[in-house]
């Protein structure tokens, strides 16, 4: 291995972490490779580690840091978590057992993803809905007027308890995103780090 | 080394580097390397930790046409470095009196 297929190998690793910790994390490899120097290549290969125990440890720790705070967004959310379950997968213990716990966790952790996202499609159905309806209310109401206001009124429900449901899932999904970060923070060893 | 590091370890070594003066990457890796059996990647995820919890801020200066990231220690990170020193001089003590204490009865 030489030092471009040990950055490689890295980067490939790494590049589900956040952009910034991304680059930030390739730039301090490349800097201590250049501070090795090109004579002392393979030295530094054989003092850095393999690249898989690199990125492991460091996404072990990634991990950990989202487990200590709730996600700003959904979308921080789920990064977080796809993190935790690299780290899960990172972490160097007994293969089978491991792997039949994190399966099942996996499994739950799917299942009620599914139902918050069936949740955030109601919603947007909802809402979907609503539209047509409070337009075809207005054209209703030159026919039969009653009937026209009482789309009308159907519409703006539908609108309304939609618009709520999505604050709600958003809630929702960021809470439960938390929860499992944190699941997988504490998989991964984070009351070693608590003083 | 026989004895393994762990983190409070990795975080006394980095700071007493960077408390005599500013340091970069390679630089702290070789002293650390020094007394330490783990490998070198090991170092940088306790950097980007002493950074997040304010223990050392960075600044790049350039080298030679590149960038070298220099690592530095700021007041609560001193105030970290001492509490961690005394840590270990406490607890080094304890296992001196321990180790030299057997020796004694031999």
């Amino acid at each position: 291995m030489n030092r471009e297929e040990y950055m490689k190998s890295l980067s490939r690793r790494l590049k589900r972490l956040p952009k910034e910790d991304f680059e930030k994390a390739m730039a301090y490899y490349e800097e201590y490779f250049d501070d090795a120097g090109p004579e002392n290549e393979q030295q530094a290969i054989e003092d850095l580690g393999t690249p898989e125990m690199a990125a492991d440890q460091l996404i072990r720790e990634f991990a950990l840091e989202n487990a200590k705070e709730p996600p700003a967004s959904v979308k921080k959310g789920l990064s977080a978590v796809w993190v935790g379950v690299l780290a899960v997968f990172a972490v160097p213990v007994g293969v089978p057992l491991a792997l039949a716990v994190v399966v099942l966790l996996l499994a739950l952790v799917i299942v009620v993803g599914a139902l918050i996202f069936s949740v955030w499609i109601t919603a947007f159905a909802l809402m979907v809905c609503s539209v047509p309806c409070i337009l075809l209310s207005f054209y209703q109401m030159t026919v039969a007027f009653a009937d026209g206001i009482g789309t009308l009124g159907a519409g703006l429900v539908s609108l309304g308890v939609g618009v709520w449901v999505v604050f709600g899932s958003m809630a929702l999904s960021k809470w439960f995103l938390n929860v499992v970060t944190r699941m997988f923070g504490k998989l991964v060893g984070g009351k070693k780090r608590e003083k | 080394m026989i004895f393994p590091m762990n983190a409070p370890m990795f975080d006394l070594l980095v700071l007493a580097i960077a408390a005599k003066e500013d340091a970069y990457g390679y630089q702290i890796s070789q002293v650390v390397k020094t007394v330490a059996s783990t490998k070198d990647s090991t170092l940088y995820p306790v950097l980007k930790r002493l950074q997040e919890q304010g223990f050392l801020s960075v600044y790049d200066q350039p080298f030679q046409g590149r960038n070298r990231r220099y690592y530095r220690i700021t007041d609560s990170g001193r105030e970290h470095y001492k509490m961690l020193a005394q840590e270990w001089s406490a607890y080094k003590a304890s296992v001196d009196e321990i180790v030299k204490g057997e020796g004694q009865n031999e």
